[in-house]
């Protein structure tokens, strides 16, 4: 048992190592060719460069205040795409003329990128809040709802005809026995539409904002501040990654606690 | 027992079409089942055995003929009817309890139900697993659960879908004996659907044996032994040899000696 554990974070400490060395060594190898002038700092400055420029940019307060503005929009599409997707999803799962009727709609919006329709929704909706946040709700709805229906659908029928046999009603069927049945896939859906969201919302706001954190890139453009341009980009894929990793583990949570006997 | 017919089955046919050809599976079985009587149906797979329950249940629509429970034509699952199935089906989410009160009517009360619950999980054996998740149980349990989940309906008519197919030996054993003993508690009707001749002789009134392409009714026999019958009687032995030769009637006699 001890030397399992002993075991487990030696392996732990490897793997670290291992995920680790690539960006440490891309990272050693920049700041020595900025220095030593092989690549040229104006472009791509150096990493210790972007440091001091992130230290700046959050003394200023700069930083937080455009991601609390973007946190804000993310959560209001997100919330909005939440409803709407799990609404629809759930009952194109279950109404199989529902989701005739829906599905050719839906495959011919779902591969239009959320650019393309930046400038349409602009044009509908005016330059302003309304636009940021519809964009974002279509840049999350489509694995939210996806994934809904994929689940509901993915019912045990064998479940289904034990409702109906002991003659328990729909409302039981639909929230006793589908909803769970389809609860890890939606949440996977919702772990891939606050992705969606976050994506969107950073597009949305270089296109048509004032504020938030697309907005500071595109500021910073055009003021050709390029470290201040690298920075905000890292912290856009960086809060990305987290976003994701949080809610990887929040679904493990809510799943093994709901979900039990899924494996 | 009285003599007053529970389920009543006439001139049932069922075709199911695959592709472009109509498959006649049932075609015109009629029988009647007692008030409190145990009856095992036998055929070869693929006679339709399954069909005849599901139809039962209104699982499946009836081609021709008529389904009557309680003199009442089945168009919608009967309330006095249940079946047991031949997985254990159970919600892999909710617990051993949980999922034996998830069928009960949602108009009884809270206490009648926990009653009822505790109850049938000591008549199966299954006291002290009260909130286990079916994941940390063996197959044999799983079934226990099931079986407890059907009983605790109180059913006047229970369907029985080869419950033991999937289960080893011993537990099977276990199993019938269970069964028995709760038959004979509760009187409850019992229409059991086996492969395995020994099984319905232990335990039933009477054995219809069906044949196939299409399903028809080919013997309805009368099992007259006292219980607890054992399996080594030479009644017990001329009754298996009986069925045997209703179910091999056009096999060869190589196929009857296999099994004798
Ligand atoms: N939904 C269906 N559509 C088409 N054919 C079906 C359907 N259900 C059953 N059948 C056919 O009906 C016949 C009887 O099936 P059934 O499941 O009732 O057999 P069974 O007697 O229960 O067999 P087993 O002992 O193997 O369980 C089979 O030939 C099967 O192919
Ligand atoms: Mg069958």
């Amino acid at each position: 048992m001890g030397r399992e554990k002993k075991n487990s974070i030696r392996s732990r400490a490897v793997n670290f190592l291992l995920v680790i060395s690539l960006p440490a060594l891309l990272l050693i190898f920049w700041e020595i060719g900025v220095r030593n002038g092989s690549i040229n700092g104006n472009v791509i400055p150096a990493p210790s460069k972007l440091f001091d420029t992130f230290i700046e940019l959050i003394k200023k307060g700069k930083l937080q205040e455009g991601l609390l503005i973007s946190f804000q929009r993310v959560i209001q599409g997100f919330l909005i795409a939440s409803v709407a997707g799990v609404t629809l999803g759930f009952l194109m799962g279950i109404f199989a003329s529902f989701n005739r009727m829906l599905s050719s709609l839906v495959n011919i919006l779902r591969p239009i990128p959320v650019v393309a329709l930046i400038p349409i929704l602009i044009i509908i909706l005016g330059v302003g809040e309304s636009a940021n946040v519809s964009i974002i709700v279509v840049g999350a709805l489509w694995p939210i709802l996806l994934n809904t229906t994929a689940g509901v659908m993915s019912t045990d029928r064998k479940l289904l005809e034990l409702a109906y046999v002991y003659r328990l009603g729909k409302p039981k069927q639909y929230f006793k026995i589908i909803l769970p049945s389809a609860l890890y896939s939606i949440l996977t859906g919702l772990r891939l539409g606050v992705s969606g969201a976050w994506m969107s919302v950073v597009a949305a706001e270089m296109i048509g904002a004032t504020s938030g954190i697309g907005y500071l890139i595109m500021f910073s453009k055009s003021l050709a501040q390029a470290a201040n341009m690298y920075v905000l980009v890292l912290v856009v894929g960086i809060i990305g990654y987290l976003i994701d990793k949080l809610l990887l583990m929040l679904q493990n949570r809510i799943s093994k606690r709901f979900v039990a006997g899924r494996g | 027992m009285g003599n007053e017919t529970i389920l009543s089955i006439k001139e049932l046919k069922k075709d199911f079409r695959i592709g472009s050809e109509t498959v006649h599976v049932i075609g015109g079985i009629s029988f009647d089942v007692n008030k409190g009587e145990f009856i095992s149906i036998i055929g070869e797979s693929g006679c339709g055995k399954s069909t005849l329950l599901k139809m039962i249940t209104a699982l499946e629509s009836v081609t021709a003929g008529e389904i009557r429970i309680d003199g009442k034509t089945v168009t919608r699952p009967d309330e006095k009817c249940t079946m047991i199935f031949q997985e254990s089906r159970l919600l892999p989410w909710l617990s051993v309890e949980k999922n034996i009160a998830f069928t009960l009517p949602p108009d009884m009360s809270k206490e009648k139900k926990r009653e009822l619950v505790k109850s049938h999980i000591e008549l199966v054996g299954l006291s002290g697993f009260e909130k286990a998740l079916p994941s940390q149980l063996s197959g044999g349990m799983q079934q226990r659960v099931s079986i407890a989940r059907a009983l605790a309906t109180a059913p006047d008519l229970l369907l029985l879908d080869e419950p033991f197919g999937a289960l080893d030996a011993f537990t099977r054993i276990n199993l019938q004996d269970e069964i028995l003993k709760i038959w004979q508690k509760q009187k409850t009707t019992m229409l059991l659907v086996t492969h395995d001749i020994d099984e319905a002789i232990y335990l039933s009134d009477r054995i219809i044996v069906l044949s196939a392409k299409p399903g028809k009714v080919k013997a309805d026999i009368k099992v007259s032994l006292p219980r607890p019958r054992r399996r080594s009687d030479i009644e017990f032995l001329r009754i298996r040899r009986s069925v045997l030769l209703e179910l091999f009637e056009n096999g060869s006699q190589e196929d009857l000696e296999y099994y004798i």
